[in-house]
């Protein structure tokens, strides 16, 4: 009896990897531009930073 | 094979002479061993990934790689790119960014100073030379043999060596004189080159194994058994090569690739074996593409810190995106009558000339050279730089640093006619030696670069004896595996051993109160923001970030693709063959 769930795994696996590392990588780059990001939303309401 | 006064000689030597007309007006630009060396720091995105891309991509990735998928590996290889491929985004987040705040001219540079050790600069650049002589010499290889057999020299006794004198000739030419502003240029035109080459083939490779998804079905199904093999020989499936054994490769499309001992090209041991395989081994390459010299020289070069890390974020899905559609190709390849005698590294080519249109035939021809001279061009610059700037400077007291532009060039030279030499009398294999190469820079720094940014505790005694230990654990574990027969378990691989050695070896040897205050000035300063950076952040961050954005993007679509065009016709054929069929 052959079975296809490994590949079925691996394929998720593939993408999945690039989601989780992609929205790793956006969590922490917006906290290191956390300060010019909110600088630059303050500039554009015209609020004190 | 064509011969000389084919159109695909003529496409190749138009495209030689464009590098080398592209290669000298850029060459008018050096002023400086900055210009030479990082090309005056001031790469756009577009040239930086163009560049990453196409230093990494070879021979090994197009002929070697696609090769490894004919004999029927595409899953673990899968694996291993989709590990590997974000090995980018880490690097260039967490190392490549503060490499290049560095202002150093090469790797072994930013160790030195960064330890404030003339021991570990003089290590690294020699880890550095010999490590990417052994990749030049693997990828020179490649590109020899694919330049002897279109010049139709493939029967000739010189033939191997003429195509090795035409291949050094060209990528020298324009990489000499051009230094690393025209390499980025060139590299990039390339880069296009085998990019379009890549994704034009591939619907002509489905096309000729019977088209989608019956050629994913019937890779399934036909190589399952020698039974099923004979009866498709039989009906005139394979008429050029009707050897059952040949095209007996059971579970090529599987997740562990073809493993059943009845076979003969089941040389990557069991199941278990590969895929474990594909993860370490994707990890150690993560490591390399992080640390390695000939990819992180690329973000020396980026005009500022958000072109670093944009270009690690685009880099990795572009990479992952061609190598494992066009290899999913040439798995399914096994459906097409290929001759006997060619050979697995070959059937790339051979496709290109024999069953792709003429004007298609061309643009793979000369996506693979480019493939293959980029990184020549890059490796090649590279031994040049390390032994102009942190070798000789280091053995010959008295050396003018005035000469360094000179002296870099005429290094690049000499040690490219060394590398002629050790390609023609070195083993055939074109991969192995190249997962050789890029594995030592893993094994001896992947671990100190990270801890070397991060840790204001490593101290240069620790830096060294891990980068050392590492790097010998991983050679003698080799040595010993290739020429002596030792088997090592697979979660004992001489890359994990040499991994695990580095770590051990930091902890036993580090002494963090012996950190000297040039150690902590550097260390200081990696993390002291310029205040241009910080200008250009405040421009830059929201379209950095969208960057991340196309990241996640993708990988939803990567697998949306794989689950229809890969996993969908494979069900069925795994039906089929439960059928009985």
């Amino acid at each position: 009896m052959y079975t296809s769930y490994g590949e079925l795994a691996i394929t998720i696996f593939v993408g999945g990897f690039y989601v989780a590392t992609g929205i790793f990588a956006w969590l922490t780059l917006k906290k290191d531009y956390k300060a010019v990001l909110d600088e630059n939303d303050d500039a554009s309401t015209g609020s004190m930073p | 094979m064509k011969t000389l006064a084919s159109p695909y000689i003529i496409g190749l030597i138009v495209l030689f002479a464009l590098f080398i007309v592209v290669g000298t007006i850029m060459g008018r630009n050096v002023k400086n061993t900055a210009d030479y060396y990082v090309a005056g720091r001031n790469a756009p995105t577009l040239l930086v990934t163009g560049s990453l891309i196409a230093s990494y991509l070879s021979t090994v990735a197009f002929m070697g790689d696609t090769g490894f998928n004919y004999d029927g590996f595409l899953m673990p290889y899968v694996i291993l790119c989709a590990v590997c491929s974000v090995g980018y985004i880490f690097g260039a987040r967490y190392f490549g960014i503060y490499l290049r705040r560095s202002r150093v001219l090469t790797l072994p540079e930013f160790f030195g100073q960064r330890f404030d050790s003339k021991r570990i600069r003089m290590f690294t650049s020699i880890v550095t030379v010999v490590g990417i002589m052994c990749y030049l010499t693997s990828v020179t290889k490649g590109a020899a043999l694919l330049m002897q057999n279109l010049l139709g020299l493939g029967d000739n006794p010189h033939g191997f060596l003429i195509g090795l004198a035409v291949t050094w000739a060209v990528y020298t030419a324009f990489t000499f004189y051009s230094g690393s502003k025209g390499i980025l240029t060139l590299e990039t035109i390339m880069f296009f080159v085998f990019t379009v080459m890549a994704f034009v083939s591939i619907p002509f490779i489905f096309s000729e194994a019977g088209g989608w998804p019956q050629s994913v079905t019937n890779t399934v199904v036909w190589l399952n058994s020698p039974d099923s093999v004979q009866a498709h020989i039989d009906a005139g499936a394979w008429a050029g090569n009707p050897d059952v054994a040949a095209h007996f490769k059971p579970g090529a499309l599987s997740v562990h690739g073809v493993t059943d001992p009845a076979s003969e090209w089941a040389y990557m041991g069991n199941s278990a074996d590969t895929v474990v395989w594909a993860f370490v081994l994707g990890f150690v390459w993560l490591i390399a593409m992080a640390t390695s010299p000939w990819q992180t020289s690329r973000y020396m070069m980026a005009k500022n810190e958000h072109v670093v890390v944009r270009t690690g974020l685009i880099g990795s899905v572009i990479a992952l995106v061609i190598l494992i559609f066009l290899d999913f190709a040439m798995t399914v390849a096994n459906m097409i009558d290929i001759p006997a005698g060619v050979t697995s590294e070959e059937t790339y080519v051979w496709l290109s000339l024999n069953l792709f249109p003429t004007w298609l035939g061309i643009i793979v021809i000369s996506g693979l050279m480019s493939a293959a001279l980029s990184s020549c061009s890059t490796f090649a610059s590279l031994i040049g730089f390390s032994l102009a700037n942190d070798i000789l400077p280091a053995v010959f007291k008295k050396m003018n640093p005035d000469k360094g532009l000179r002296n870099g060039r005429i290094l690049m030279v000499l040690s490219s006619v060394i590398v002629v030499f050790l390609t023609y009398y070195s083993s055939p294999a074109i991969m192995w030696v190249a997962y050789f190469a890029s594995t030592l820079f893993a094994v001896s720094w992947g671990f100190v670069s990270f801890a070397g940014v991060w840790s204001k505790k490593i101290s240069e005694r620790g830096a060294f004896w891990s980068m050392f230990a590492g790097a010998a654990a991983f050679v003698l574990a080799q040595v010993l595996k290739t020429f002596a027969g030792v088997s090592f378990p697979t979660l004992l691989r001489p890359e994990i051993l040499g991994m695990a050695a580095a770590v051990v070896v930091y902890f036993a040897m580090n002494r963090p109160d012996a950190i000297t205050d040039a150690e902590r000035k550097f260390f200081t300063m990696l993390h002291t923001q310029e205040d241009t950076e910080k200008a250009i952040a405040r421009k830059e961050a929201k379209r950095t970030l969208r960057y991340a954005k196309f990241v996640i993007v993708s990988g939803v679509v990567v697998t949306g693709v794989l689950f229809v065009f890969y996993y969908l016709p494979y069900r069925e054929g795994i039906a089929i063959l439960n059928a009985g069929g």
